[in-house]
């Protein structure tokens, strides 16, 4: 490198003087070195300084956050204090096992009744309420919806109308709802409020007008996916309270809008035959739950289905069909208890958590007909039912969280081996280059001052200007080349090396420490889990019996029936 | 008195432990959330520390290059994925969640590649996907000339409303 910029700055000289020699008619222009190296050097830390600003930093937090990387966004944020990077802060402190800290920050900067005050507000509601702390959430809900705007705003009526509803005030719950925009918030209430209706009200008529209302909120979602399921849902509350007060006709008609790819598919169709069935249609009460059969048992209304379909035949007078509809239910529910069995015994080898929850999803190359498939899946199906407890939500998002703990750390881990590896193969010589450098600056303010010199007595415009010119761009190369050498004798210096190492190894060790109580910490996780998994899977079992010996029973009163009729038949003259 | 104890114990056990199963998924679960939670904090710590080394060792400043991308005008344009190359390599993708496309129309920057580069001239193509303000799928190719100095570098892509809102348009800004 040294022998490099040597030979260039030998050149120069050479260069200034062919140009001298070449207008010689013209004013004696030689070459002359612009005596740029004070201005580059005052110059170019400025350049060289362009770490984020504060506002820059936080708008990165910002990104990190949505992006799912929490600690990325705390390092962004380092000790920025602003009302916007404390509530990333927060954010990310909720995200990263400081929950009180979090809860703190987001007081403050709710009691402070400024910028991101509404969003702080609605954040402690929504930990209140996880907490079980109706009290808490109370304190923080109106400085929520009076800071609040767009949809936040409507998130946060949503939690008022429901503290309402949840205090017995259903009156006040309407009239918050009814302030509300159309969307998705505002038909969650509704469909919330129709279920307190329908539990304390023997008419379904208030009940049926809050699910009407949610149907037609709902249709304002902008997010459609969200929006198809909730309205599935209210359909299906709808038609099951029609049902029960045994108007068939309003029940169908809410029952036959459930989309077949929602969860909800086979209970509506089991509610579906049994309105047709209402109505002595047979014939479509079949065709309802025969479509119902071709869900896995695990979903709500599918085994019921199996015994409508004998009871369909019963009903219409075949007998025989009946009898062969029941003893296949029959095989179905023996055939489910053996699958569950033998989804127990998973469990119990491999764990919930990879016997349920990581094989429920397609590894296969026909992704594109995941969603026609995801429904017939059994494991699939219970794993679905499965997680409608909250309990199991949690204990799920427990394992799962700490799997990708793990593999971050075991990615962490690896960088820093290679790390550590690239140090200690880094082999600069050590020895200083001050000397050389001293040399070159030295050379290179000499011929900087005879680059000013010429260009003072060269004509704008000019050819020699224009070569000037070039060779000025030619010696600022060769300034921040100098810079970069000099920057990279730094780096390689023994101590640099050292202190790098020892932060490294402090990383590895600390990394090694978290591996070890990661991994005591996911077995209880997964002990859990495995607890819960089992529980839910031996009520499974449970019910499933309890539908086989219903259908036996169904079998033994169909033959009875017929022995009774064959002895009546035999007994007349 | 120890034998009255054990009396008491001896009689009360099946209370004891019908409170204990009923009540200790909800004690274990919450200690073990409660040790979930400090294993992440120092986790979150290290991960910190780590980004600061990585950053001093991966990417020197003297050849640092980083690219970031913000959006302008949030009603012009949704972006679906950005892809970046530099002088004809590919250099990252990357492909935007509903949540990131709200925190960049929110104001939000995204680092959207850091690596090192030698001084001197170096092309950079940024190419963007995503649906126009008229609801047309747009792919949009931009090509940009970046001098690298010696010191870090540091540009931003802005993602700005077209002429007449149809297309949008791309600028890149270099940080002081």
């Amino acid at each position: 490198m040294t022998i490099r910029l040597s030979g260039l700055l030998a050149m120069a000289p050479a260069a200034m003087s062919q140009a001298a020699r070449a207008r010689a008619d013209r004013p004696a222009l030689a070459l002359f070195w612009v005596p740029v190296l004070m201005l580059v050097m005052a110059v170019l830390p400025a350049i060289a300084d362009t770490t984020p600003t504060a506002g820059q930093r936080e708008r990165l937090a910002r990104f990190a956050l949505a992006d799912q990387q929490p600690s990325r966004a705390l390092y962004w944020l380092g000790a920025a204090d602003s009302a916007g990077a404390d509530y990333s802060r927060a954010r990310a402190w909720l995200q990263t096992g400081r929950k009180n800290e979090a809860i703190k920050t987001f007081v403050t900067i709710a009691d402070a009744g400024k910028a991101y005050g509404g969003d702080a507000a609605l954040a402690l509601v929504k930990l209140a309420l996880d907490a079980d702390d109706e009290a808490a959430a109370r304190r923080h809900i109106d400085t929520a919806v009076n800071l609040s705007s767009g949809q936040r705003k409507q998130e946060a009526l949503f939690y008022r109308a429901d503290l309402q509803r949840r205090a017995g005030q259903t009156d006040q719950a309407g009239r918050t709802l009814s302030r509300m925009d159309g969307g998705y918030w505002a038909a969650l209430g509704y469909l919330n409020l129709a279920a307190d209706y329908s539990r304390t009200d023997r008419d379904p008529s208030r009940a049926l007008v809050s699910l009407r209302v949610a149907q037609a909120l709902a249709a304002e979602d902008t997010n459609p996916d969200r929006a198809r399921d909730l309205t599935n849902r209210i359909l299906l509350r709808a038609g099951v309270l029609s049902c029960q007060s045994e108007d068939y006709t309003k029940a169908l008609g809410f029952l036959e809008k459930v989309t077949l790819d929602s969860y909800l598919a086979p209970q509506a169709l089991y509610f579906d035959g049994l309105a047709h069935a209402g109505r002595d249609n047979y014939r479509a009460a079949m065709q309802a739950w025969h479509r119902a059969r071709k869900y896995s048992l695990a979903f709500p209304g599918a085994a019921d289905a199996w015994l409508g379909m004998g009871r369909g035949y019963d009903e219409s007078g075949y007998l025989g069909q009946a009898g062969e509809a029941y003893l296949a239910a029959s095989s179905a529910f023996e055939s489910e208890q053996v699958s569950l069995k033998t989804l127990m015994d998973n469990v119990r080898r491999d764990g919930a958590y990879s016997a349920l929850v990581t094989s429920a999803r397609q590894d296969d190359v026909e992704w594109f007909l995941a969603d026609s498939r995801t429904l017939t899946q059994p494991r699939m199906a219970y794993l679905l039912h499965f997680m409608e407890q909250p309990q199991a939500q949690k204990a799920v998002g427990r394992v799962a969280y700490l799997d990708t703990l793990a593999r971050s750390l075991d990615r962490r881990q690896h960088d820093v081996g290679i790390f550590l590896k690239t140090l200690a193969d880094f082999r600069q010589p050590g020895k200083s280059l001050d000397h050389e450098l001293s040399d070159f600056d030295r050379q290179l303010t000499v011929v900087s001052a005879r680059l000013q010199s010429l260009s003072d007595r060269a004509s704008s415009g000019s050819p020699a200007a224009a070569r000037l010119s070039r060779l000025r761009e030619t010696l600022d190369r060769l300034q921040a080349r100098r810079e970069t050498l000099a920057q990279k004798s730094q780096r390689g210096s023994p101590g640099t090396q050292h202190e790098l190492s020892r932060q490294l190894e402090t990383v590895q060790t600390g990394l090694v420490r978290q591996q070890k109580r990661l991994i005591a910490l996911r077995r209880r996780a997964e002990t859990q889990l495995d607890k819960l998994t089992l529980d839910f899977l031996q009520g499974q079992s449970r019910q499933i019996a309890d539908t086989l010996d219903r259908t036996e029973q169904q079998i033994a009163h169909l033959y009875e029936h017929l022995a009774l009729t064959g002895l009546k038949q035999g007994g007349q003259p | 008195m120890s034998e009255r104890c054990f009396k008491v114990v001896k009689m009360r056990w099946p209370a004891l432990v019908f409170a204990l199963a009923v009540v200790s998924p909800h004690v274990f679960g919450d200690s073990l959330d409660h040790d979930i939670d400090a294993l992440a904090r120092d986790v979150s710590d290290l991960s910190q520390t780590l980004y600061g080394v990585e950053d001093a060792m991966l990417f020197p400043a003297d050849t640092r290059v980083a690219v970031y991308l913000s959006v302008a005008d949030r009603d012009s344009f949704v972006l679906d994925s950005v892809e970046l190359s530099i002088n004809d390599q590919p250099a990252i993708s990357h492909l935007y969640t509903d949540q990131e496309r709200q925190a960049l129309a929110q104001g939000a920057i995204q680092q959207l590649y850091m690596g090192n580069l030698p001084a001197g001239q170096h092309t950079l193509t940024a190419t963007l996907n995503g649906q126009a303000a008229n609801d047309h799928y747009v792919r949009q190719q931009h090509q940009f000339t970046l001098r690298k100095r010696a010191g870090e570098t540091r540009v931003q892509l802005v993602v700005e409303a077209g002429p007449q809102g149809q297309q949008p348009d791309f600028a890149l800004r270099e940080w002081q």
